[in-house]
């Protein structure tokens, strides 16, 4: 599942006599856009942070990566049906931390529903629904209950045959935590770590002032439909924009309900707004395909946690805690003068 | 017994049709999840680097929302129809010779300009700037004109200071109607279809520059200077203008002969630049009163010099309510090639004497007073509504206004305006 979602940063502007300084790195990894920009007083520190940040980020792709051949989660995929893998603490605690969101969720977020990838397609290729003796076997595979991990020997175990794990969505959120635990290791207090829709930040932009980050509008990706200033915060959206099926005159967005092993319907973007983006990254998946009565129900009441959607007619909606300013500057008027009176010519 | 069952059926099958599925209620446990959301043993392991639940005490979110409710994209069209009647057109055939009389002119006593513009605007919410280009048209009888503006805005950050820069262009094409008694089919052609007139054309190009500031809570002001640059014709070709040559000239009244002037139509260069400059300052007094100033400052190279002051009152009666005299004060002196009427010298063989002539009294020295006032009625909902389809139609506003002008040349006038919004 992928998030195609720009974020908007406004950094607001340092001038000549501002103390920090700051530097964006921007590239390509994990099949994303990363923009890594650490915030310094020394200029020095800046550039080393950013290649420390690199260098973490593709040490968790190697780890995560369900392309690599030879990687850990390719060999836990391959073994489906047949034997438990060994992994690292490190990886088991992510699966397990997957698990946890999945029992929160009832299943809405599932990191199984890789078995299902290629049943429906989205660039275009794609002209009839899936048959449904394919989609029934899919809802038998994708199932985290049958991912099974053991505590004592750190090992997973994936069930049944035809199962697989991906952990390509929520491991961005993953490598955004770690870029920002190791810039902050190097010496960085303030900065800010996007890759796709995720995005975490810590300390603050300039002396007092908070980060202020944009919410893309579905129907044109380059323009915020609404902004919000956050301190240390992690925001990740999930969004159905871009990326469909058009099948038989309806069209199907490309996010997939595990449970259903369909595409959710109803809502077009989902924005979590907590302190961790593993876990903001993992239910903004997760509250997309429960949908918008569930899922914001969920959110209400965990505690820390906020949501923002917008629904497919437009409408904005946010948590409990989440208040909304909607601010006009101008609304679409039409004006009529009539002018009676001699005037000169 | 019956109907109750049946209700309660109802009841039943309408809560089933509202959700596919039952809202999950989480226990105690749950509601912390973010922060049970690492594992205890887990926290200070290497691996997942500290980021444990010790972390994540730190603050839920606290922030809002913020929804710039307008578009971005913002186009405006302003389409106008004006009906004049205009006591000087009535007279531009008062004296038609034996050969011309049998064509009346297109340019009658009464006539309707048609103008459209179009203007749009590029605001993007998260930046401090906005950008935007013009096109408008205009169409009377004896004048077409094109116009083409583009304009950019850039804000402070907080807002508190603007400044706006825009460029215009105005393509004016003109039919030359001459006065009757001039026209002579060579020279000055004249005739029933369009194309029986000469055209001649006017280029206007006007830079401006604005900034205004928020100074206080109170106060704000705006300073604004423009360049205008026109080429082209700048004079009214059916203006007439009279020479002090000792002839008589005709009864307008009656019609009859008395004795002849020189006459000729007004001439003006084919330049002209002109700079005006203003400033405004609003002052709040309080919540239901405010005051505008206005001041502008003119010169051209035509030597004329104006100054204009300017006082507006908007006063809020009510949340709904609000009235505002106005009064304005303005003063020129006259441009250099006024002269009233039958004073430019012409020499003996009644030539005139100067290359440019003209005897109309918007370019003369002259002070002028315009007052009155206006109220507006906009109640915080509107007036009324109406809901469609999508969308609901609001009447916003009504306003009403009158004027009165008078000038010191003896110009008298006056004008009622109403305006009505709407907003959708």
């Amino acid at each position: 599942m992928r998030r195609c979602v720009i974020y908007f940063l406004i950094v607001l502007p340092l001038f000549g006599y501002g103390q920090m300084k700051h530097k964006t790195e921007t590239l390509l990894l994990m099949g994303s856009r990363f923009e890594i920009t650490p915030y310094a007083e020394d200029e020095k520190l800046l550039d080393s942070a950013i290649s420390i940040a690199i260098t973490e980020i593709k040490r968790v792709e190697s780890i995560l990566s369900e392309w690599q051949e030879n990687s850990v989660v390719s060999e836990i995929n391959k073994n489906a049906g047949i034997k438990p893998v060994a992994v690292s603490d490190e990886l088991f605690g992510l699966i397990k931390r997957c698990q946890k969101v999945s029992d929160l969720t009832d299943g809405a977020f599932d990191i199984s529903w890789a078995a299902s990838r290629g049943v429906w397609r989205f660039d275009g290729s794609m002209t009839t629904l899936p048959d449904p003796k394919l989609i029934e076997e899919m809802t038998r595979l994708v199932d985290y209950q049958n991912i099974i991990l053991y505590e004592e020997t750190k090992t997973v175990f994936l069930k049944e045959k035809g199962m697989a794990i991906g952990l390509g969505a929520i491991g961005k959120g993953y490598a955004a935590n770690r870029a920002k635990y190791v810039m902050q290791e190097a010496g960085i207090e303030n900065g800010i770590v996007i890759c796709g829709g995720d995005l975490i930040t810590w300390g603050m932009p300039e002396e007092s002032k908070l980060w202020r980050i944009g919410i893309a509008n579905p129907d044109n990706t380059s323009e915020a439909i609404a902004w919000f200033e956050v301190g240390a915060m992690a925001v990740v959206t999930s969004g159905d924009y871009e990326k469909y099926a058009t099948i038989d005159g309806k069209r199907y967005g490309h996010i997939i309900d595990p449970r259903t092993c369909y595409p959710v319907e109803g809502l077009r973007s989902v924005t979590i707004i907590c302190p961790d983006a593993e876990l903001a990254d993992a239910l903004a998946t997760a509250v997309f395909v429960m949908g918008k009565t569930n899922g914001m129900a969920l959110i209400n009441q965990l505690k820390g946690i906020e949501c923002m959607m917008i629904d497919s007619e437009g409408n904005i909606h946010s948590s409990d805690n989440l208040p909304i300013n909607t601010y006009s500057k101008n609304e679409k008027t039409e004006q009529h003068y009539i002018e009676i009176g001699t005037k000169k010519k | 017994m019956k109907y109750f069952l049946l209700i309660i059926t109802l009841a039943f099958s309408i809560q089933a049709f509202s959700q596919s599925e039952p809202i999950k209620v989480l226990d105690e446990k749950e509601v912390n999840f973010m922060f049970n959301y690492y594992e205890q043993d887990g926290n200070h392991s290497p691996v997942t680097g500290g980021i444990g639940s010790e972390k994540l005490e730190c603050v839920a979110p606290q922030t809002s929302i913020n929804i710039p409710f307008d578009t971005v994209h913002n186009i405006s069209v302003t389409l106008g129809i004006d009906h004049y009647t205009s006591a000087s057109c009535d007279q531009i055939d008062r004296f038609i010779t034996a050969a011309s009389s049998e064509y009346l002119s297109s340019a009658s006593s009464k006539d309707t300009r048609v103008h459209c513009d179009v203007s749009y605007t590029y605001h993007n919410p998260l930046s401090n700037n906005e950008k935007g280009f013009m096109l408008g048209y205009s169409k009377e009888f004896d004048v077409v004109s094109l116009a083409t503006g583009i304009n950019y805005a850039i804000s402070s950050e907080d807002e508190n200071r603007q400044l706006i820069l825009k460029a215009s262009a105005y393509y004016d094409t003109w039919k030359l109607m001459y006065p009757g008694e001039i026209r002579d089919g060579d020279e000055y052609r004249y005739g029933n279809e369009s194309d029986d007139y000469d055209l001649d054309t006017r280029t206007t190009a006007t830079f401006t520059a604005t900034y205004s500031q928020v100074l206080t809570r109170n106060l704000q002001v705006l300073f604004t200077a423009d360049y205008v640059m026109q080429r082209g014709i700048l004079h009214s070709p059916f203006h007439r203008v009279y020479f002090n040559d000792p002839l008589v000239i005709i009864d307008p009244d009656t019609n009859s002969t008395l004795a002849w002037k020189t006459m000729r139509a007004e001439n003006l260069p084919r330049a002209r630049n002109k700079f005006p400059m203003a400033m405004r300052v609003s002052y709040f007094v309080n919540d239901f009163i405010i005051t505008r100033f206005y001041y502008r400052y003119y010169f051209d190279d035509f030597d004329m010099t104006g100054h204009t002051f300017s006082m507006e009152i908007p006063v809020k009666l009510s949340s709904w309510l609000s009235v505002y005299p106005f009064f304005r004060y303005h003063e020129q002196t006259a441009s250099k090639y006024f002269a009233p009427f039958a004073e430019h010298p012409v020499d003996a063989m009644w030539n005139p004497t100067e290359e440019f002539y003209t005897s109309d009294y918007d370019v003369s020295a002259l002070t002028s007073r315009k007052y009155g006032g206006g109220f507006r009625i906009s109640p915080i909902y509107g007036i009324a509504n109406m809901k469609t389809k999508n969308n609901t139609i609001t009447f916003k506003s009504l306003e009403a206004r009158y004027a009165q002008y008078n000038r010191s040349d003896g110009l008298e006038a006056w004008y009622i305006s109403f305006g009505m919004s709407f907003v959708f």
